[in-house]
């Protein structure tokens, strides 16, 4: 079924029906992933099945019942949203704040005058309507629902509502060091600082599982830090859905030389803030995230790792002791 | 009376007020840029979805 329009912000939204998780019935389809122990159910009319990229496969999950439920309906067209403009990403996502829900509007001057894409979900981020707009689709191609950047930005928001965040580094556990209960780094760094470089030289030298060479999700478990792989990887393309402890965490900047300096406090915090997706706009969930990274660098040792790309680098952080 | 010592959270370390320089990437801190031509999302080239538009990014 087509929809007309999709909602444009100032109109009460029938959540109960088609984003409530239940088994599929007959006539619909439904899947589930598990994003660093965030859940994300989609479902939808079958008669367009939708397909989803390599790089979320590994992440499916069984689920019935999920932390976010999202129902997929195809409209005719997409109106410019009536509520105020809460925040513009600068990219395809726009963000309108409709009451107390969300709307993010995805849009290209390429594609067409109006978005091709419409999420509206509720404050806490749990249940959701994706819009997609039949006239920015060519007939008979194929559509991914979760395209990037939605799946990000949806599992984001729902971290900084459960004290996790997500952060722009390199994961890995050295399966020879694991036992003796230090085999896992966290490599956070801006673009080029040597994400995807440090996951390729410690994959040549060392019996190693990288997480993700781009972006790893940070949760708390049993008074430990966890770092979790997703599917949004980098250059060097590693993304594992499995967790690790971490045992210490370096902010990485290439240098002349290899040097480790430990990192405190309020310096801790700001270099993991700099390198983290917070959601900038939505006040309670910063202010959740931000004592999140606290209590990160209260739990795991912080250092600063300025390091040349080459293997001295990997044997400067297994030498490392404090 | 609270008993000194007796408390079983520990307390914290004062830090005295310093400055500090923390390097920000404003472009980077916004999900929705496709930096990589590996990933997926509308700007890369690879993308079968929609046709190529301007969201290049970093």
């Amino acid at each position: 079924m087509v929809r007309e329009g999709a909602p444009v912000g100032n109109e009460t939204i029938a959540w109960s029906a088609s984003c409530v998780a239940e088994e599929p019935s007959a006539g619909l389809w439904r899947a589930s992933f598990s994003i660093g122990e965030v859940t994300l159910g989609l479902s939808g009319d079958a008669t367009h099945t939708p397909f989803f990229s390599p790089q979320i496969e590994p992440f499916r999950c069984p689920l019935s019942a999920c932390d976010i439920e999202i129902a997929f309906e195809w409209v005719e067209h997409i109106s410019s949203p009536l509520s105020p403009l809460a925040f513009d990403s600068g990219s395809v996502w726009k963000l309108y704040q409709s009451g107390s829900d969300f709307t993010f509007d995805f849009s290209s001057p390429v594609i067409s005058s109006q978005p091709y894409k419409r999420l509206h979900v509720d404050r806490d981020f749990r249940k959701a309507l994706l819009f997609l707009n039949r006239s920015c689709f060519p007939e008979g191609s194929y559509c991914n629902p979760l395209e990037y950047p939605l799946d990000e930005l949806v599992v984001m928001h729902r971290l900084g509502r459960e004290r996790g965040v997500e952060v722009h580094a390199a994961g890995l556990y050295d399966a020879d060091l694991r036992e003796a209960g230090r085999g896992g780094f966290l490599f956070i760094g801006h673009s080029g600082a040597g994400k995807s470089t440090t996951s390729r030289l410690w994959r040549e030298r060392r019996n190693v599982t990288i997480l993700s060479d781009d972006r790893i999700i940070l949760r708390k478990q049993d008074g430990q830090v966890w770092m979790h792989g997703t599917p949004w990887h980098g250059e060097a393309a590693y993304a594992a859905a499995e967790k690790s402890k971490i045992d210490k965490l370096f902010i990485l900047e290439h240098a002349p030389a290899n040097r480790i300096t430990q990192l405190r406090g309020s310096q801790a915090v700001g270099e993991l803030m700099a390198r983290s997706f917070l959601p900038f706009y939505d006040g309670p969930a910063l202010e959740s995230t931000m004592a999140f990274l606290e209590e990160i660098v209260e739990t795991i040792p912080c250092y600063r790792l300025e390091f040349l790309p080459d293997s001295s680098a990997v044997e400067t952080v297994l030498n490392f002791r404090l | 009376m609270k008993q000194l010592g007796n408390d079983p959270v520990e307390k914290r370390l004062y830090e005295p007020p310093k400055i500090c320089t923390i390097s920000l990437r404003p472009e980077e801190a916004v999900l929705g840029n496709c930096k990589i031509s590996g990933s997926s999302g509308p700007g890369n080239a690879a993308c079968s979805v929609l046709p190529k538009c301007s969201s290049i990014g970093s």
